[in-house]
């Protein structure tokens, strides 16, 4: 009886694997050139492009102290009203946005990264903030569905304003929130500072909160799927 | 085969001390196995991609790399998340691994009928496996990692990867006799 380990092992040889590039030259070009513009693959960028909330920076410190009718839950106060003061000014993405992996992005955010079972492994997965937001990113940009997830215990992360009621859902018997209307939405910084994104409306989003990690889920998904999805996070 | 590993650790040091010479000793050193290992792991016309990728990843993560770890292994655990980020979908990653192991691939001239035939079946078992437990076989036998090196490239606990081992290995004997009564 031959050894089958060292069959595999011939087999291994035997393969027909292409020659290995010689990737020096590029590499060494990379790495010597500024931090500030890492050269991401023209692939990626366009797929960082589609999953970023544009966004620009708020007109006014002040905006948040201007927020009249707020509910706030897991981190995200829902406005109602007309966003009159939705700022023009110049669009950035969420601060210190890059495309990772979930295993680097787990030890990159301060708070445990729920994926649901329902959905499975995300496509592709974007921290931002240094690590205060972290968002999984399913299918493609035409049909996405989108998770941004952050430590619920921080003052509001996420502003949206709706100029419609919201419908209260539960999640494994939790109060949650579900906005089935496109939306604006504005992110609060580290320093406080409100980004409102000019670029695009949110989409039907579900709001929640669970073991201190808050939650919006945003996607083409009907409500009971959201809660579905919502409930098989792990 | 095997570089010595205090010889990585004092070019990994000289690449942190800001020595691109240093570091590109390193690149040239692991091309060839982190380019075997998008290969096999479903990286298709993307492996040159992936690898030139997960080198630039290295390089700006050394100041996390721990010393006394050997840099292979660390490498190809970049490479293998790489892999995974570059192609979208287990299934397709999973369509690009089986095409490299081709059955009809591995030919030789001087092998007799029956080692052909054998070497076949051996192939069509491996492409039968289930993907993760192909993972290890691949990087246990098609890029020779020890049990713990293959752990840490697939992120894996050393148990998981012994097991999945033994496991696959059952199943290739078992297919493996099989064919040998069909003859």
């Amino acid at each position: 009886m031959p050894d089958l380990e060292q069959e595999l092992r011939a087999l291994g040889t035997a393969l027909d694997v292409p020659e290995p590039p010689d990737v020096r030259g590029p590499v060494r070009a990379r790495i010597e050139a500024p931090r500030r513009s890492p050269a991401i693959r023209p692939r990626w960028a366009i797929a960082t492009l589609t999953a970023i909330l544009a966004i620009g920076l708020a007109a006014s410190p002040d905006a948040r102290a201007a927020i009249a009718d707020v509910i706030r839950i897991a981190g995200i106060d829902v406005r109602w009203g007309d966003d009159t003061d939705a700022p023009t000014t110049p669009r950035s993405p969420l601060p210190g946005q890059h495309p990772t992996d979930l295993e680097t992005a787990r030890e990159q955010v301060g708070f445990e990264i729920g994926v649901p079972e329902r959905l499975g492994e995300p496509d592709r997965v974007v921290v931002a903030d240094a690590g205060r937001v972290a968002t999984l990113l399913y299918g493609p940009a035409s049909d996405r569905i989108r998770i941004d997830e952050f430590d619920g215990r921080l003052e509001p992360v996420f502003v949206k304003s709706l100029g419609f009621d919201t419908e209260q859902a539960l999640v494994t018997g939790e109060t949650a929130w579900w906005l089935p209307e496109p939306h604006p939405i504005r992110y609060v910084d580290r320093d406080g500072v409100v980004r409102a994104e000019t670029a695009r409306l949110a989409g039907r989003t579900l709001i929640w909160e669970s073991g201190g990690v808050s939650y919006r889920l945003e996607g083409d998904l009907t409500r009971d799927e959201a809660v579905a999805i919502a409930e098989s996070v792990r | 085969m095997r570089r010595s590993t205090t010889e990585d650790t004092e070019a990994v040091r000289r690449a942190r001390d800001g020595d691109p010479d240093a570091y590109e000793v390193l690149v040239a050193r692991y091309t060839a196995p982190a380019h075997r290992l998008a290969y096999f792991l479903g990286a298709g016309d993307d492996a040159e991609d992936v690898v030139q990728e997960a080198f630039v990843k290295a390089y700006r993560a050394l100041s996390r790399y721990r010393e006394d770890a050997p840099f292979r292994p660390w490498l190809l655990r970049i490479v293998a998340n790489e892999t995974r980020n570059a192609v979208r979908g287990r299934k397709r990653r999973e369509r690009l691994a089986l095409r490299v192991l081709d059955v009809r691939t591995p030919d030789e001239p001087y092998l007799q009928a029956a080692d052909t035939d054998r070497r076949r079946a051996l192939l069509a078992g491996v492409r039968a496996l289930a993907g993760k437990d192909r993972e290890v076989i691949v990087c246990r036998y098609f890029l020779e990692l020890s049990e713990a090196e293959t752990a840490t490239a697939l992120s894996l606990p050393v148990g998981t990867v012994k097991s999945r081992t033994s496991r696959a290995l059952a199943r290739l004997r078992a297919r493996l006799d099989m064919e040998v009564l069909d003859a």
